[in-house]
């Protein structure tokens, strides 16, 4: 948690779902690479991340209900918004169209929505109720101004993650990043070594993490 | 002296006017703790329940925020944000149109009384057309939740806390889940409606050990349950912090607002998630003082680096439409700034205590959450930036705003704040004064005194040892919290308030002491003789006078 004098951030993303989805699990998983049981958040939280040259701004926020009067606060000129539902609970993912579509709206205009499903972990394929096929046609339709060949290219922006295996946490939130501060040729080259130096980071901490565990 | 031992031979529960004499001997003109200039809001609740038994809302600063939010947008008008603009306009609109749908309510809402009697007239007609139609009353249950109630472990439990719309659906249990007591909280408020027919009011049985406490507020019945040592009244100041939490969660219009347009509105889903407030305020009530002498508890400071941390906060956080500034360590005031001409009440303060305390979520980032506090403004809510300012996560500093647009610049004063209280080690400071524990009772050098509740009325602060030995199990301090309820009570009788009691009991010697400047609680051991238990008590103040600049906030800061 450092905090140095004055802080703009390039990129505001936003994280949005029903109560006990996963969000702030998914948001620690990405901030300080670990998992850990996570008590439910109040109203809205705040966390700052260098990424390459750029500065992002997470905003965590809270499932309840009662905190809909905050949402025009942290969603006016969000670049993008996580979409989280919980890949067990097909309610929370109806909740994504009839609860969060009209939130949005404060958003940039041109905001990115990706639809993330978590605890991919708990989930039994053969069981499961809301497909893959469904979460991506969704993803699709919130984001009109992706055009086909970007999506071949990149893929939809639709993730099916788990933040207690750490599986496709990282790729979601590099999705987001390559495509609302996409670097140059020429920065990417200059920033990679910042980039990977996050990353070894994140890999490091982990495994000493998993060493004091064994 | 002398003449006092006819009076000490026969230790038995004596009261008021035989004490008169002894009065004569106390030294009435030390009051430790006093303060001229008013620190908190010091309207005393125990006196407001007394007049107010009858239903309502008791506020100070109804439409603060309105108004406050009004200044705002006068100032902004050249604000460049259109949005923003919006937003304020949407706000005060809502407001307004609160308000509108108030009145209808009743024909003139702008004074309290009126509301009163609305909501009383509206409470009255809502009973006579309701009960049949009740659904839970009608209800057959099932077997299983027939056996849960009848667990010896539910019923066991020491205090119920119960909250029930006036339709009779369940909204909260302390223990077990409310959806599993529907038929319980159907009896409850059949009994409620049975009396309200007759245009009366049920407020509490006693049954056995147990003492049910019934408290009726815009729509809500509160339900009490006991065998501990609580007093009605003591049950009912504790139903009116459960309200507080409700209104602090939902603010008054909307709960108001919500069952004026469906009676039979399901009330836990705008409170989801807050369960875990209204547990961990039950259990600081059983633990916690405060709450029962509507008083805060401030760290023991040295004044020159409470000084150093208020001024800190008024240099560094002087920002437009911040309401109040505090820092609160361990459930502890460490400092607290306001804006002029607006106070805290203490059980506000406890409110934003219990925010804290109850969650863990603001140890990890800044949050900023909206809340309202009954006492301030019921009618609308506050922004509060909580954020931590140590990495033990001991020290959290709250600022509250009227501007939901803050956030950004609340975090940069956060920023200036942290680093001069790091630069004068003011923050070391508060962490060494969290690691001493307070106080020993012993510090205060009087033989035979266990323990004591010292609370200054003139600045609604308190002060205590901690709790050592023979109060260091928590049974034992139970016992002792159930002492002071005893005491407490008895002094604050309604029917015969005393300014002085000596109780001798089994196991402690009590003395209850009120002026107009303080309430003082004493343990003694039990064989105690009054004589000499006046005089440790001159002697307790004399000490707490001389630590008063350490115990206690003695001076307002304002912005």
């Amino acid at each position: 948690m450092s905090q140095t004098g004055k802080r703009k951030a390039d990129l505001k993303v936003i994280i949005l779902g029903d109560y006990a989805v996963g969000k702030t699990s998914l948001i620690c998983r990405y901030i300080d690479g670990k998992f850990q049981k996570q008590d439910s958040t109040v109203g809205a939280a705040f966390f700052f991340k260098p990424w390459g040259p750029y500065n992002i701004a997470v905003w965590d926020t809270a499932g309840d209900e009662r905190y809909s009067g905050l949402s025009h606060f942290y969603c006016r000129s969000a670049g993008a918004a996580i979409l989280a539902f919980d890949l067990n609970s097909p309610k929370t993912f109806e909740s994504l169209w009839a609860r969060f579509g009209s939130i949005l709206e404060a958003a940039n205009e041109d905001c990115l929505k990706v639809v993330v499903g978590t605890k991919s972990d708990e989930l039994d394929q053969s069981t499961r109720d809301v497909s893959a096929e469904e979460g991506r046609r969704l993803a699709l339709e919130l984001n009109p101004e992706l055009d086909q060949a970007y999506v071949e290219r990149c893929g939809a922006p639709y993730f099916e993650t788990s933040a207690l295996k750490n599986e496709n946490v990282t790729e979601m939130f590099e999705y987001i990043f390559q495509r609302c501060l996409p670097l140059s040729a020429e920065q990417q080259r200059r920033f990679k070594g910042k980039v990977s130096t996050i990353d070894l980071l994140e890999e490091s901490s982990e495994g000493g993490g998993r060493k004091k565990c064994c | 002296m002398a003449t006092d031992h006819r009076e000490a031979e026969q230790p038995v529960n004596t009261s008021d006017s035989d004490f008169q004499e002894d009065v004569e001997f106390v030294e009435t003109n030390c009051v430790p703790g006093k303060c001229n200039s008013a620190v908190f809001d010091t309207t005393d609740e125990l006196d407001d329940l007394t007049l107010n038994l009858a239903n309502g809302v008791i506020q100070n600063h109804r439409g603060t925020i309105t108004s406050l939010i009004r200044k705002r947008a006068k100032r902004s008008n050249t604000l460049k944000d259109e949005e923003a603009d919006q937003d304020l306009a949407n706000s005060i609109a809502s407001e307004e149109a609160n308000s509108i749908e108030q009145s209808e309510l009743s024909s003139e809402l702008s004074e309290d009384e009126n509301v009163k009697n609305g909501l009383e007239d509206l409470s009255l007609q809502d009973t006579e057309s309701v009960p049949e139609e009740s659904p839970s009353v009608t209800l057959i249950p099932s077997s299983s939740e027939t056996d849960y109630v009848n667990s010896l472990e539910w019923k066991q439990q020491k205090k119920h806390i119960f909250i029930l719309s006036e339709s009779g659906k369940p909204i909260y249990s302390r223990h077990g889940s409310e959806d599993k007591l529907v038929t319980v909280m159907g009896v409850m408020q059949a009994l409620v409606s049975f009396v309200q027919d007759d245009k009366d009011n049920l407020r509490s049985i006693v049954a056995g050990d147990h003492t049910f406490v019934f408290m009726n507020r815009d729509h809500l019945t509160f339900v009490g349950v006991t065998r501990g040592r609580e007093s009605t009244q003591q049950m009912l100041l504790q139903l009116t912090y459960m309200y507080n939490q409700v209104i602090s969660v939902l603010t008054h219009s909307t709960l108001v607002r919500t069952f004026k347009q469906h009676r039979n509105f399901d009330l836990r889903r705008p409170l989801s998630g807050a369960e875990k407030f209204f547990d961990n305020l039950l259990n600081l009530m059983d633990v916690e003082p405060g709450l029962l002498l509507t008083s805060v508890r401030c760290l023991p400071l040295d004044s020159s680096v409470r000084d150093i941390v208020s001024q800190t906060i008024v240099q560094h956080a002087k920002v437009k439409d911040l309401v109040f500034a505090l820092i609160i360590a361990q459930n502890q005031l460490v400092a607290l700034v306001r804006m002029k001409r607006y106070y805290l009440h203490p059980m506000d303060l406890h409110l934003i205590i219990n925010l804290i305390n109850a969650s863990e979520s603001f140890k990890a980032a800044e949050s900023w959450t909206p809340i309202c506090l009954p006492k301030f403004d019921a009618t609308g809510f506050l922004q509060a930036y909580v954020s931590y300012l140590d990495e033990e996560c001991q020290s959290c500093l709250l600022l509250l705003s009227v501007d939901i647009e803050a956030f950004y610049t609340l975090s940069e004063c956060r920023a200036k704040i942290k680093e001069r209280l790091d630069r004068y080690n003011a923050l070391t400071a508060i962490g060494n004064s969290l690691q001493r524990h307070s106080y020993s009772v012993q510090q205060c050098s009087i033989g035979d005194l266990r323990h004591f509740l010292y609370k200054a009325r003139s600045t609604a602060q308190y002060t205590s040892p901690e709790l050592g030995p023979p109060y260091n199990t928590p049974e034992q301090q139970d016992r002792l919290f159930g002492l002071y309820h005893f005491l407490h009570d008895k002094v604050h009788s309604v029917s015969r308030p005393l300014k002085l009691l000596y109780h001798v009991g089994k196991y402690e010697t009590l003395l209850g002491w009120v002026t107009q400047g303080f309430e003082l609680y004493a343990v003694f051991g039990p064989l105690v003789t009054k004589n000499v238990a006046i005089h440790a008590v001159n002697k307790l103040l004399r000490w707490i006078k001389r630590e008063e600049d350490r115990l206690f906030i003695l001076s307002s800061v304002t912005f």
